[in-house]
C-alpha cells in the first residue's frame, strides 16, 4: 500500500491562515481624533510644557559656549520624555489600561498616535530652544535636524521598547542612556561640535531627521493595521 | 457564535488552561471557578488581551486573532478591575470611552443617559466619580460595558462591590440582555451563577469539566447531600471526621450539618437535603 502522508498541524495552521488572510473583508477603519488620543491628557499636557517652559528657560539663561550645542541636544527629547512618561503614569494609576486595549481604538494604538503627534509638535517647539542658545544659519539648521533625530528615534524606539515588554519601565533604560551619554560627551564638546556642524554635512543631517520621522510613520502604520486587523 | 477550539496558555512554564473547548451561542454563561483557576485569564483570551499558545477562538467561524478591531467593536467587557478618572462624571467618562469604542456621536447623549438609567446611575450622572462607592464604580463599568452595539458580554466579577438590591437589579439585567446576544460571566459567587445562568462552565486543573445547567449539575448530588442536627461538639467532630461538611450553623442551641457522603451514613435525624449548586462547588473544588 502506498503510504499516505498528512499534512502536519501547523501547516494546517498556516495554510489555514493564508486562506483566511485573503478571504477576511479588510474594511479601513477611520483614524480616531484628537479627543480620543489625547483624552483626558491635559494634566499631563500642562505639566509637560511646564517642563518644557523651564527647560527654554534654562537655555535663554545659557550663556553661548562650546557646550551649548550638547547641552540643547541634551534637552532636546526631554520635552517628549516627561510627557511619555506621566501619560503612562497617568493611565496605569487609573487602571484603565486593559479597559481600553479591548476597545476598537485599542491602547497601543492610541498611545502610538499621542506620541507620534506630541513628537512632531515638540520637534516645532524646539526650534525656540536652538533660537533660544542664539544659534542660526547652518549651525541652526545643523542643530535642529540632529535633535529631531534624536527626539523622534527616543520616541519611536520607546514605543518598540514598550510594544515588545508591555512595559515602560524597560524605556526608562532610553532617558538614562541619552542623558549619561551626553554629560560624557560635554568633556569632549569640542570635537563633537566640530562633528556635528563640520563633519557632519548638513544634507546628511536632513536626511536622517526625515529618515527618522519616515521610520515613525511606518511603525505607527504598522500598529494601526496590527489594530485593525490583528492583535 | 464564539469556539473556542483547544485552546491552552501558559505563563511561563506555568499552565493555566489546558486544551479548553467549547461553543457558545446566544443566551447566559456562568463561568465558576475558585479563585487563581484560569478564569480570568480564558476572559482575558476570548477579550484578545492575551493570546493563546496553542488552540484558536473563533467569532462566526473567522479567527479573532485576524478580526482586530472589527472584533472588538463588538464586546462589551467589563475587567475584573474597572479603571476610571476620579475626576469625571459617569457622562464624560462614558462619552469618552464611546469614542474610543468609535461609536458615532449621533444620538450618543442619550444612549450614554439609557444606560445610565438602566444601571440605576441617572441622578448622579454629573456627579464626579470620585465621590461614588465601589458598587456605583462597578455599576458605571457595567454601563460602559453595555454600550455600543455588544454582542458578546464578556463581566469579569461583576458582582464585586454591588450591595443585594444592586446584585438582584444587575442579575434582572444580565438575564433580559443574554436573550440576543452571549453573556459570560465570571464569578466565584456561586449563588449569582446559579440564580442567572443559563449553563454553568466550571474550570479545574486547568481544564473545562462541566458545560451543563445549574440543575443537571445539581442533579450530580442528588441522594448525596445530608443534614443532621447535632448537639455536642463531639457529636460534631466524629461527623466532620468521617464526611465532608458543605456548611454549619447554630439553631436553637443545636448545630445543624450540611455534609456530603456517597451513601446515607445511618445516622438518627439524617435528613437527605436536595442539593445545589454551591454544594457542587464545594465537592468539586474540596
Amino acid at each position: 500500500m502506498m503510504p499516505i502522508e498528512y499534512p502536519v498541524r501547523e501547516e494546517i495552521q498556516r495554510t489555514k491562515e493564508a486562506v483566511l488572510q485573503t478571504a477576511l473583508p479588510r474594511r479601513r477603519l477611520s483614524r480616531p481624533g484628537l479627543r480620543t488620543v489625547f483624552g483626558r491628557c491635559a494634566p499631563v499636557l500642562l505639566i509637560s510644557f511646564g517642563i518644557y517652559l523651564f527647560l527654554l528657560g534654562f537655555c535663554l539663561m545659557l550663556e553661548r559656549s562650546p557646550r551649548s550645542p550638547l547641552i540643547v541636544l541634551l534637552l532636546y527629547p526631554l520635552t517628549y520624555y516627561s510627557f511619555y512618561f506621566l501619560s503612562f503614569r497617568m493611565e496605569r494609576e487609573n487602571g484603565v489600561i486593559e479597559l481600553k486595549q479591548s476597545f476598537k481604538y485599542a491602547f497601543h494604538y492610541l498611545i502610538c498616535l499621542r506620541m507620534l503627534y506630541f513628537s512632531v509638535l515638540t520637534v516645532y517647539l524646539n526650534l525656540l530652544l536652538i533660537t533660544a542658545c542664539g544659534f542660526d544659519g547652518n549651525n541652526f539648521i545643523s542643530l535642529a535636524a540632529a535633535g529631531t533625530s534624536a527626539q523622534i528615534l527616543s520616541a519611536l524606539f520607546s514605543l518598540i521598547l514598550y510594544e515588545k515588554t508591555g512595559s515602560i519601565r524597560c524605556s526608562a533604560v532610553l532617558p538614562a542612556v541619552w542623558i549619561i551619554a551626553c554629560i560624557v560627551l560635554l568633556r569632549y564638546s569640542e570635537h563633537v561640535n566640530r562633528l556635528l556642524m563640520e563633519i557632519i554635512p548638513l544634507s546628511l543631517h536632513i536626511i536622517v531627521a526625515v529618515g527618522s520621522l519616515a521610520a515613525f510613520l511606518l511603525y505607527t502604520g504598522k500598529v494601526e493595521l496590527k489594530n485593525a486587523y490583528d492583535f | 457564535m464564539l469556539t473556542i477550539s483547544e485552546v491552552s496558555k501558559s505563563y511561563g512554564k506555568k499552565r493555566v488552561l489546558d486544551d479548553i473547548s467549547i461553543e457558545l451561542e446566544n443566551g447566559l454563561y456562568g463561568l465558576l471557578a475558585p479563585n487563581g483557576a484560569g478564569k480570568t485569564t480564558l476572559l482575558k483570551l476570548i477579550v484578545t488581551l492575551l493570546s493563546p499558545d496553542r488552540g484558536e477562538i473563533l467569532w462566526n467561524g473567522a479567527p479573532v486573532q485576524k478580526l482586530g478591531a472589527s472584533y472588538r467593536e463588538i464586546i462589551g467587557y467589563l475587567p475584573q478591575q474597572f479603571g476610571y478618572y476620579k475626576y469625571n462624571t459617569p457622562v464624560q467618562y462614558l462619552d469618552y470611552l464611546a469614542a474610543l469604542k468609535g461609536l458615532p456621536r449621533e444620538g450618543l447623549k442619550e444612549k450614554i443617559f439609557s444606560v445610565l438609567d438602566t444601571v440605576g446611575l441617572s441622578d448622579v450622572a454629573q456627579v464626579k466619580m470620585r465621590k461614588f462607592s465601589g458598587g456605583m464604580i462597578q455599576r458605571v463599568g457595567i454601563a460602559q460595558a453595555l454600550m455600543g452595539d455588544s454582542r458578546l458580554l464578556i463581566l469579569d466579577e461583576p458582582t464585586a462591590g454591588l450591595d443585594p438590591k444592586e446584585r438582584a437589579r444587575f442579575r434582572n439585567l444580565i438575564a433580559e440582555m443574554s436573550k440576543n446576544r452571549i453573556v459570560i460571566l465570571s464569578t466565584h459567587i456561586v449563588s449569582d451563577v446559579e440564580s442567572v445562568s443559563g449553563r454553568v462552565l466550571m474550570l479545574k486543573d486547568r481544564k473545562l469539566v462541566r458545560n451543563q445547567s445549574a440543575s443537571a449539575l445539581c442533579s450530580e448530588l442528588e441522594g448525596k447531600v445530608f443534614e443532621i442536627r447535632v448537639k455536642t461538639d463531639d457529636q460534631a467532630a466524629a461527623l466532620k471526621k468521617e464526611h465532608f461538611i458543605l456548611s454549619e450553623r447554630n439553631e436553637a442551641g443545636s448545630m445543624i450539618l450540611r455534609y456530603y457522603s456517597e451513601q446515607p451514613a445511618g445516622l438518627e435525624g439524617e435528613r437527605l437535603c436536595p442539593p445545589n449548586l454551591e454544594d457542587l462547588f464545594l465537592v468539586m473544588y474540596r
